[in-house]
């Protein structure tokens, strides 16, 4: 409304200036001939409207510099207009835009009435107020003086009185003006109706509703009337004292009937007052019954515990949250069900309940029940029912049901009786003995093991002290033992002891019994646990374990973690030398040569650490150390066993003393056997070199025997001793030969060094040995020329030995045969090495017995020619020299290849 | 000393071949020699002897198949002297298979001349009644027929001497024997040499050095003539 107020100058200002601009008379002065507005006028009711309009406004750039500048714009138009008008001069303001020739002879030309300046001062000043909140209702003053002046204005216009404006040193004020000034102090009043003078109109007070009432009619009913006076005049139906008395009358009849309306409205107002009192009072009475059943409804809703509004016949109308949360049901399906939700077994108690209740026998009742929730858990709840009676006839109208869940507790509760029997049956069903005591050894309890132990009953035991029981009474000493256990166990302390039991027969039998006390929550000591345990078959057992590890064949020694002894069995004893006490929490490497204690702890730290029984220090040679310092071989094979002592390794610890030296003997007889088959492949050479031997030597004999015939005939002569004594030497040197070879062939240089041998020496050598034997069997024999430079480094009675063995299996292999028989031995170089090649024209080995041609005492010689030794041995040998010795057979005669690396010796030269 | 006897010497030692030549010329007899067994057997096809005195290990063919292949070729063999090296047969085996003497290198030309002159008297005059060595053992046999003692494997003779089952075990060395066939009213009585001894078995093998007068022919046809390979039998039992 106030903005309206003031856009409508706002636009009246901006016509008024349009109409200088393009010098309109229309626009300039509303009515024609009457005074136009100024362009001063104008701009200052743009400027005066735009501060109001902006005061409101809050995001316009240059709010602050723009208001200012309007401000002080409407107050500089108002006060220079009214100076010039005062002391008569001309600033050059009034045309500083247009010039006005119109008003040339009437006013001062383009300069607003002294009436419009006053006003726009005024209005400036009131507008100068209004910035400041304190200054805001002085405002309201120089406004309403606009107010008054602006209105003034517009009556002499309603009037028709065109001088009215002229009157005194009133200037011609233009209509549009009056408008606007009169719209811009309403504007100015309306912004601020809460405020000053505004606030007596604006509020709810009777009397400024009388005024709201008044005020317009006060305004504008003596216009109307002076109006419609003057108008009666001026057509001429009475003269000036008519009018007067007819303004008169009708004032007064308005006005009475204005104030007799304006009474009736106010006594209307004030009963319409009263009835609002009264409907208030009555609204406020029902807010509290409604807060009433609200907080009964809270109440019933948010109740922690289940509840159930039941009619009078039993049904339920309404139901809780909590109910349908622990029923896991909703509402509509719990109003259906009502009692259904009981467990079948308590369903009949509770139809007699509500038999009882409905019948008004029973007022309330509290019965723990129950439920079966939505999901088939059973639920245990405690339901009180209390019945609500009407006031009137003091019959039940319903009943209220609270429902509590007790399963938590219920189930506690059947956990503490489950609890109570496990014990009971752990009590008397476990095979140890436990009792129960009261400080001064009264027995209070004792389990069924103890009793059916000893054969009493419980009544017989109960109540009497401890050490009177026939557990004791066997005993006098133990007695007293038993009293002085129960007095420390009353102080305080654990006793544990072995005793002796008399069973129901009276057997002894040897029991860990212990005496616990039990402390309340202040620690003091008010029940003491008697238990006991039958070790008689522990005892036993130990007894059994000790003659098991007394029995075992080898020594035991059982080492803890720390590697001190925790046992050990009489064969320990025996051969170590030590007496068990002796070893008896001694560390193990007592046991161990001076070599092996560095290194043992930490192999047995990783024993520990990974226990699986294995062999200690698999492929080495252990040793053990007698006490007497002497060390021994052993095996040890190690098995950890987790016992209450921790973890413990059992040693197995065996003494293969005898066992080494088997095996040196089975190594000397692998070595004989070597030998053996050594001496026999010599033996088998033998006789043909006995043939050798022979035949030169019966060629000497025989030479010998000639010449003592004829010496004895005495025909000898010179020439035929010559001839025998030559024939003698030459032969003499065949046998010399061939012993030369046997020299160095049949002799043992198997621990010799190895040295630097011509290969042509040895073979030439192995083929003296051979040649005769066979030639005899019409077996050839070939060797190629062999460079005597070849050198192996060998020990060559060995080497020797290969050659003859394979000199012999070739002979062995031709003799027998067919056709053209020969043998062949050739030497050849490859690489490093000597190739030493014998072959045969013999049948060849047949395919199926190749591979095992080599194993030791294979062989497909007749019985009693050949040890099956001879390739075997013959490799073996081979391969100490660093070489080979192979078949190769490929398509061709049979063909040994022995290969030796050349001696390096040779090879540099 | 001539005679018409001629001799075979075997030998692949050229040496021992003309050494045992020279010997057995200047002991009149008619000596041819040869290299091995292939070559004697050659010349005795060309020319039979009396007598053969060859060595046993020789190139081409050895002794002992000469030695067969003679006996094979006819009834009346040559006699053969065995010359051997260091053990190629034993005297059991020799004499099983017809040679009358063996003799190990080295010899003398003694004890070869008096084998070769053994080997070519006539049995008449070498087993003429000689008095036994004295303190020699006796061994006897009572037999219903030779048959009968050879099906049992109690004796059986060969052409120069017998093998014999009996309990009592005995060493090499000379014996007398007493054997008596009562069914074919023989009964020969002489001395001779035990050649060989087979304990296991109770055998002995005894060459006949000298049969009583009255047997003497008896005996000859028993042995010499009964034409049997074997100078003495390996063996008392059949074959």
């Amino acid at each position: 409304m106030s903005r309206v107020a003031a856009l409508a100058p706002l636009l009246i200002g901006c016509a008024g200036f349009l109409g200088w601009l393009i010098d309109s008379p229309t626009l300039k002065s509303v009515i024609p001939g009457a005074a136009t507005m100024k362009p001063n006028t104008a701009l200052g009711l743009v400027a005066s409207a735009a501060v109001l309009l902006l005061s409101g406004e809050r995001r316009i750039p240059f709010k602050s510099a723009i208001t200012w500048f309007c401000n002080a714009f409407v107050l500089a138009v108002g006060l220079l207009t009214l100076v010039e008008y005062t002391i008569g001069v001309n600033f050059g303001i009034d045309e500083f835009l247009f010039r006005d020739p119109a008003s040339i002879g009437i006013a001062p030309p383009g300069r607003p009435s002294e009436v419009t300046a006053l006003c726009l001062l005024l209005f400036g000043v009131a507008l100068l107020l209004r910035r400041r909140t304190a200054t805001l209702v002085l405002s309201q003053f120089p406004t309403m003086i606009v107010a008054l002046l602006s209105l003034a204005s517009l009556i002499g216009y309603v009037y028709g009185i065109r001088n009215f404006a002229r009157v005194g040193f009133y200037n011609g004020i233009a209509v549009q003006t009056s408008f606007s000034l009169m719209l811009l102090s309403m504007s100015s009043m309306l912004s601020e109706p809460e405020k000053g003078l505004m606030r007596v109109l604006s509020s709810e007070g009777m009397g400024s509703k009388m005024m709201r009432l008044l005020l317009p009619m006060a305004v504008f009913l003596p216009l109307l009337l002076g109006w419609l006076r003057w108008q009666g005049q001026i057509f001429g139906y009475y003269d000036t004292a008519f009018g007067v008395a007819l303004f008169t009358t009708s004032s007064i009849t308005c006005l009475v009937a204005l104030i007799w309306f304006t009474g009736a409205r106010l006594n209307r107002l004030d009963a319409e007052k009263l009835q609002a009192l009264h409907d208030l009072f009555e609204s406020e009475k029902r807010a509290v019954a409604v807060l009433a059943e609200e907080r009964f409804r809270l109440s019933f809703e948010q109740a922690p515990v289940g509840m159930a509004l039941i009619d009078s016949d039993g049904t339920w109308l309404r139901v809780n949250r909590s109910l349908c949360e622990l029923t896991g049901y909703s509402e509509q399906e719990l109003r259906v069900l009502n009692h259904g939700i009981t467990h079948p077994a308590d369903m009949e108690e509770t139809t007699r309940l509500v038999c009882s209740m409905k019948s008004g026998e029973t007022a309330s009742c509290l019965v723990r029940k129950r439920y079966v929730h939505k999901s088939g858990r059973i639920l245990h709840v405690m339901v009180s029912v209390s019945a609500m009676r009407s006031e009137q006839s003091g019959k039940a109208s319903g009943f209220v049901a609270h429902i509590v869940d007790m399963t938590d507790r219920e189930l506690a509760e059947q956990a503490y009786r489950e609890s109570e029997q496990r014990f009971r049956a752990i009590f008397d069903h476990t095979f140890q003995f436990i009792g129960l005591l009261t400080t001064d050894g009264t027995l209070l309890q004792a389990n069924r093991a103890a009793l059916q132990f000893a054969g009493v009953s419980e009544e017989h035991v109960v109540g009497k002290p401890f050490w009177e029981t026939p557990w004791f009474s066997h005993s006098e000493d133990l007695q007293a033992r038993i009293r002085q256990a129960v007095r420390s166990a009353a102080a305080g302390e654990f006793v544990r002891l072995e005793v002796t039991h008399p069973n129901a027969r009276g057997v002894l039998h040897d029991v860990d019994f212990s005496l616990k006390p039990l402390r309340d929550q202040d620690g003091k000591v008010t029940m003491l646990i008697p238990e006991g345990r039958d070790i008689s078959e522990i005892r036993r057992a130990e007894g059994k374990f000790r003659s098991l590890l007394e029995a075992a064949p080898d020594a035991v020694v059982v080492v803890n973690q720390e590697g001190r002894i925790v046992l050990v069995n009489e064969q320990a004893e025996r051969l170590f030398g030590y007496r068990r006490e002796e070893l008896n929490d001694r560390n193990i490497e007592i046991l161990l040569p001076e070599c092996f204690r560095s290194s043992h702890p930490a192999l047995r730290a990783r024993l520990f650490a990974a226990p699986i029984a294995r062999e200690m220090g698999p492929g080495l040679e252990l040793r053990g150390l007698r006490r007497n310092g002497t060390e021994f071989p052993v095996e040890i094979s190690l098995s950890p066993l987790e016992t209450d002592e921790g973890l413990l390794v059992f040693s197995d610890i065996r003494d293969v003393t005898d066992r080494k030296q088997m095996e040196a003997e089975l190594e000397a007889s692998r070595l004989r056997a070597v030998e053996t088959a050594r001496l026999a492949a010599l033996g088998e050479m033998s006789a043909g070199i006995a043939h050798e031997v022979n035949n030169p030597l019966a060629i000497v004999n025989g030479l010998a025997h000639s010449l003592l015939r004829m010496a004895e005939r005495g025909d000898l002569t010179v020439a035929d001793v010559r001839r025998n004594a030559e024939r003698s030497i030459e032969t003499c040197q065949r046998i010399a030969r061939i012993v030369k070879s046997l020299r160095h062939i049949a002799r043992d240089d198997s621990r010799e060094d190895f040295r630097d041998v011509s290969v042509c020496e040895i073979v030439a050598e192995c083929l003296e040995l051979c040649r005769e034997r066979f030639r005899v069997h019409s077996i050839e024999l070939t060797c190629p020329e062999i460079d005597h430079a070849l050198c192996i480094r060998a020990r060559e009675a060995q080497i020797g030995q290969i050659l003859l063995n394979l000199l012999q299996n070739a002979f062995d292999a031709v003799a027998d045969s067919e056709g053209e028989k020969w043998v062949a031995v050739d030497v050849a170089t490859k690489g490093g090495s000597v190739l030493l090649s014998v072959s045969d024209s013999g049948p060849g080995i047949p395919q199926e017995v190749r591979p095992r041609i080599m194993d030791p005492f294979f062989t497909t010689k007749p019985v009693g020619k050949g040890t099956g030794l001879g390739l075997s041995i013959s490799r073996s040998i081979a391969e100490a020299h660093s070489g080979t010795l192979e078949l190769t057979h490929a398509d061709g005669p049979t063909k040994f290849v022995l290969t030796l690396p050349l001696s390096t010796v040779m090879e540099s030269g | 000393m001539k005679s018409d006897k001629s001799v075979l010497v075997v030998d692949d030692e050229p040496l021992l071949r003309e050494l045992m030549s020279e010997w057995l010329k200047r002991e009149g007899y008619r000596v041819r020699t040869a290299e091995n067994g292939v070559d004697a057997l050659r010349m005795l096809e060309a020319e039979p002897v009396d007598a053969i005195v060859t060595d046993i290990r020789m190139p081409k063919m050895d002794g002992v198949t000469l030695l067969k292949k003679v006996m094979e070729s006819s009834s009346h063999s040559p006699a053969v002297l065995f010359v051997s090296g260091f053990s190629d047969i034993d005297q059991r085996a020799a004499y099983d298979l017809g040679a009358q003497a063996l003799i190990a290198k080295p010899f003398t030309d003694e004890e070869i001349l008096s084998a070769v002159r053994r080997m070519l008297t006539p049995h008449e005059e070498l087993w003429r009644a000689t008095s036994p060595p004295a303190k020699c053992p006796m061994l006897q046999s009572n037999c219903t027929t030779v048959a009968s003692a050879r099906e049992a494997g109690r004796l059986a003779f060969g052409r120069g001497g017998f093998c014999m089952q009996t309990a009592a075990a005995r060493a090499e060395g000379p014996v007398r024997f007493d054997l008596n066939f009562t069914d074919e009213s023989i009964h020969l009585t002489g001395h001779g040499s035990i050649r060989w001894v087979r304990p296991s078995v109770l055998e002995l093998g005894v060459e006949i050095a000298c049969l009583s007068d009255d047997c003497l022919q008896q005996g000859i046809d028993l042995t010499v003539h009964s034409g049997v390979r074997s100078y003495i039998p390996c063996t008392a039992k059949a074959l």
